[in-house]
């Protein structure tokens, strides 16, 4: 397991998962849980299903008590200060929780004055909100007359209304259309870039890679992986690692893998099989990228491309979790 | 050939033989007969007839029990496919439209058949009591067979008609009242039309006196003060029988015709919200408008309680009622002189006190469940409020939708003789009357506690338990008992044991209040 992601300096992690145990019915659901969420990053929470991702979120979002370790939300206590952190945390359930009877705007209103809003402070954050998720026009509809995306949409404004600092979702974008789910990511983009901290549970891989600052990976219980994502992504932990591919007619006959070895700082040098690619590991204290780069158009070597090598999301997450079902 | 028309009532028997819980269900039902028995055996000595009496319990019981579960357990039958779209599936898996229906809703039937065949043999002890002949109570269980096959099929009605459960049982318990009121209503046009010169020999006039007739004796209310009576010797096939069974037919087939027509349109099509307007509407004023300060009274206040549109609709129609009492209790044409006004303000009060009742099980049978339904529980749990503020702020909701009720009973209250009003007085320190109040707040605490354990039937269920709780420990009687020797009554006693009576309700509703609460953080945790 990778060293959970530590705070750098001073920096308060925003979620603080310290050594947390639960289970159910004798079956351990979160097995000494450890991992932390900084502040202003969009975190994802990835594993298979009865991983234990849904446990974990109930913890930390107060309605569910940890039988053992401890949960901080922004330095707060889970357990012991349920109010401080429900003021501070937005939760976006699995399921449309929604008020079907409601229209739009009577739900969010709802939502508004229960965490005390006054009535003019509702107005404009219902505004807000509404124009945010993009369902101003809609606002006078029925929830139960809304599509799927457009309920979720409505559960996401609902989850605003507070203007929460930390939004835990979970699964928020499962069984949308690929429309509505690209909305979503959209709007997510748009709430980190207005500093919020967003820890997110998700099975589609390909959007949380884009998307995600962090991942936390968790496999029956147990924390597989949690850190940055681009270290989860890269394929070597010692070293950083390139891949180069080569344009031209010939490129497949002409083998550049004696030359790329003979630079200073390269460390290895391993051709892809049946294809104009190498992936070339290299000693940072040595060399950087664009010294490389530099060497590398030095041997006239025809460049298609030059990339950092790097995993897609599904790989790691096929490597860290374990095959076959619960 | 019959396999897939078959499969769904097959599967559903199986299904019942199977479960654990449905025979658990119906031996608790015979333990209540035996309770009912042993009642009527310990308390034979004071009343005669122990028999007549027991059978009596049992048979209102039955009818209570099978109105109960028309509206719950039979109009949800084909309602909870459709709101889990899964009709389509159990089309394309070649199930007809017959199929569906018979293994959707006459397998709850046959299940609920099964309950009147399970008591019948022990039924059959209260002639060895006395009071009461083996062809009584076979008459009364055709009569209350024949009284469920038509609930069941006019439940199925609905069922297929309504996107929703809530809708389907809403309908199915507003034409159950006029099942009951219907009857009395023909009897009394067939009196009105002979005094002004109708006859049954004249030709068309006879049919529809005829018809009126049949209408007036199809009420299972009238059947079974008939079969419960010393001396019955009418045919077991009465008209009752007849026009049940029949109407129950009917039903079935209209159910079955307009299956394809109703099954599949789309709940998301005008999608409405039944009497509660929208602030877009002709009539903004009635709409729910902007949430109050009070968020969840204004909720459930708006959307559980019907809010201000609903509650109009409830005041005009309880307006009426008074209309209609003051109209029964006028002899010769309505003026103030005329009017006999206590009787009006008893019977309006007698009446008011069962709306209210019964509006008050309602509204504790979903102030919980429909969080539950509605999956709304994590939401509402993660605001930054204890459960009892949620739990109280509802409760406060709910009562405001008893507001139209209680004003009617208010209303109806000034009509009431003097004497009467001075007996209304004095029982609010009665402690028999506070233990009537124990035990309704002991059964609205029961009806939302069990809401949170079942999916629909907590009402009826809630009834089942009453009874024994009621027979184990009557608070209330003991109390009255216990403070009512002479003197005692009138001075210490009485204030004591209502003292004693409110501490014991504090209590007792404070014990399921922390029930309800863990419940509900369970389910949110979920």
């Amino acid at each position: 397991m990778t060293p959970p992601l530590k705070s750098s300096g001073s920096v308060q992690p925003v979620i603080s998962v310290d050594d947390v145990v639960h289970s159910f019915k004798g079956r351990r659901a979160l097995d000494h849980v450890t991992f932390q969420v900084m502040p202003q990053t969009l975190h994802g929470f990835v594993g298979p299903n009865g991983a234990g991702k849904t446990t974990s979120l109930k913890v930390i979002c107060t309605l569910l008590r940890p039988q053992f370790g401890v949960v901080k939300v922004f330095g707060h206590d889970v357990v012991d200060e349920q109010k401080l952190v429900r003021r501070k945390i937005g939760f976006m359930p699995d399921h449309f929780s929604t008020y079907r009877q409601m229209t739009v705007y009577e739900y969010l209103d709802f939502f508004a004055a229960a965490y005390g809003l006054s009535f003019g402070q509702r107005t404009r954050v219902i505004d807000e909100v509404l124009a945010l998720t993009d369902m101003d026009g809609r606002k006078n509809d029925l929830i139960s007359g809304l599509s799927r995306g457009m309920q979720q949409r409505t559960s996401l404004a609902r989850v605003l209304v507070n203007d929460p600092d930390l939004l835990l979702l979970d699964e928020p974008a499962s069984g949308l259309d690929p429309r509505a789910r690209i909305e979503l990511m959209e709007i997510l983009k748009a709430l980190r870039s207005m500093g919020k901290t967003i820890f997110i549970s998700s099975h589609i891989l390909s959007e949380l890679a884009e998307l995600c600052d962090a991942v936390t990976i968790i496999d029956r219980g147990k924390v597989k992986y949690t850190g940055t994502m681009s270290g989860l992504l890269l394929t070597s932990e010692e070293h950083p690692a390139f891949r180069l591919t080569v344009a031209g007619d010939d490129a497949t006959a002409t083998d550049w893998s004696e030359p790329l070895r003979g630079l200073t700082g390269v460390l290895k040098v391993d051709p892809v099989e049946a294809r104009p690619e190498y992936r070339i590991e290299f000693d940072e204290t040595q060399l950087d990228t664009n010294r490389l780069l530099q060497a590398i158009i030095g041997l006239n070597i025809p460049i298609a491309a030059f990339a950092e090598d790097r995993r897609h999301l599904n790989e790691a997450f096929m490597d860290l979790t374990e095959r076959g079902v619960k | 050939m019959y396999y897939g028309l078959l499969a769904l009532l097959t599967r559903s028997l199986r299904q019942d033989a199977r479960q654990t819980r449905n025979h658990i269900f119906r031996l608790c039902f015979v333990a209540f007969i035996y309770l009912a028995l042993l009642s009527a055996t310990v308390t034979s000595g004071m009343f005669g007839a122990p028999g007549l009496r027991f059978f009596q319990t049992i048979a209102w019981l039955n009818m209570f029990f099978i109105s109960c579960a028309g509206v719950g357990y039979f109009s949800s039958a084909i309602t909870e496919e459709k709101e889990e779209d899964t009709i389509g599936l159990l089309q394309m898996a070649g199930l007809n439209p017959l199929g569906i229906l018979l293994g959707k809703s006459t397998s709850r039937l046959i299940q609920a058949t099964m309950l009147l065949v399970v008591q019948f043999p022990f039924s059959l002890l209260a002639v060895t009591l006395g009071g009461v002949t083996p062809y009584q109570i076979v008459a009364a269980y055709v009569a209350l067979l024949a009284y469920m096959i038509l609930l069941a099929n006019v439940a199925l009605v609905w069922s297929t008609i309504c996107q929703r459960g809530g809708a389907a049982a809403g309908m199915t318990t507003l034409l159950f009242v006029l099942y009951f009121l219907m009857p009395n209503v023909a009897l009394l046009v067939t009196a009105e039309l002979i005094d002004v010169g109708w006859s049954p020999n004249q030709p068309w006039r006879g049919t529809v006196l005829l018809a009126l007739e049949w209408i007036g004796q199809s009420s299972i209310w009238n059947r079974l003060l008939e079969t419960t009576q010393t001396g019955f010797k009418d045919s077991i096939i009465s008209r009752q029988v007849i026009t049940n069974s029949v109407g129950g037919m009917i039903c079935f087939l209209l159910s079955w015709m307009s299956f394809n027509t109703f099954a599949h349109s789309q709940t998301s099509q005008g999608a409405t919200r039944g009497v509660v307007l929208k602030s877009t509407s002709r009539v903004p004023f009635l709409s729910p408008g902007r949430c109050w300060s009070w968020p969840l009274v204004w909720k459930d206040f708006q959307f559980l309680g019907g809010g201000y549109s609903f509650g109009l609709v409830k005041l005009i129609g309880y307006v009426v009622l008074h209309a209609f009492i003051v109209y029964l209790n006028s002899s010769d044409g309505i003026t103030a002189q005329t009017i006999r006004w206590g009787e009006v303000g008893q019977i309006y009060c007698f009446l008011m006190l069962w709306a209210v009742g019964i509006e008050a099980c309602i509204l504790a049978s979903r102030i919980f469940h429909d969080e539950v339904r509605l999956q709304t529980l994590s939401s509402l749990l993660m605001l930054p409020h204890n459960v009892a503020y949620l739990g109280y702020s509802k409760a406060i909701g709910c009562l405001m939708g008893l507001l139209p009720a209680l004003l009617c009973l208010a209303i109806g209250s000034v009509f009431l003789p003097e004497a009467d009003l001075d007996m209304a007085l004095k029982f609010l320190i009665e402690p028999f009357v506070w233990g009537i109040v124990l035990s309704l707040l002991i059964f609205l605490h029961l009806i939302a506690l069990l809401s949170l354990f079942v999916k629909w039937g907590a009402l009826p269920l809630a009834i089942m338990l009453m009874g024994p709780i009621s027979t184990c420990c009557p608070v209330g009687q003991l109390l009255f008992f216990v403070a009512g020797p002479q003197g005692m009554r009138e001075n210490f006693g009485m204030l004591a044991a209502t003292a004693t009576i409110w501490i014991l309700m504090g209590l007792v509703c404070f014990v399921f209040q922390m029930m309800i609460a863990a419940r509900l953080q369970e389910l949110a945790s979920k």
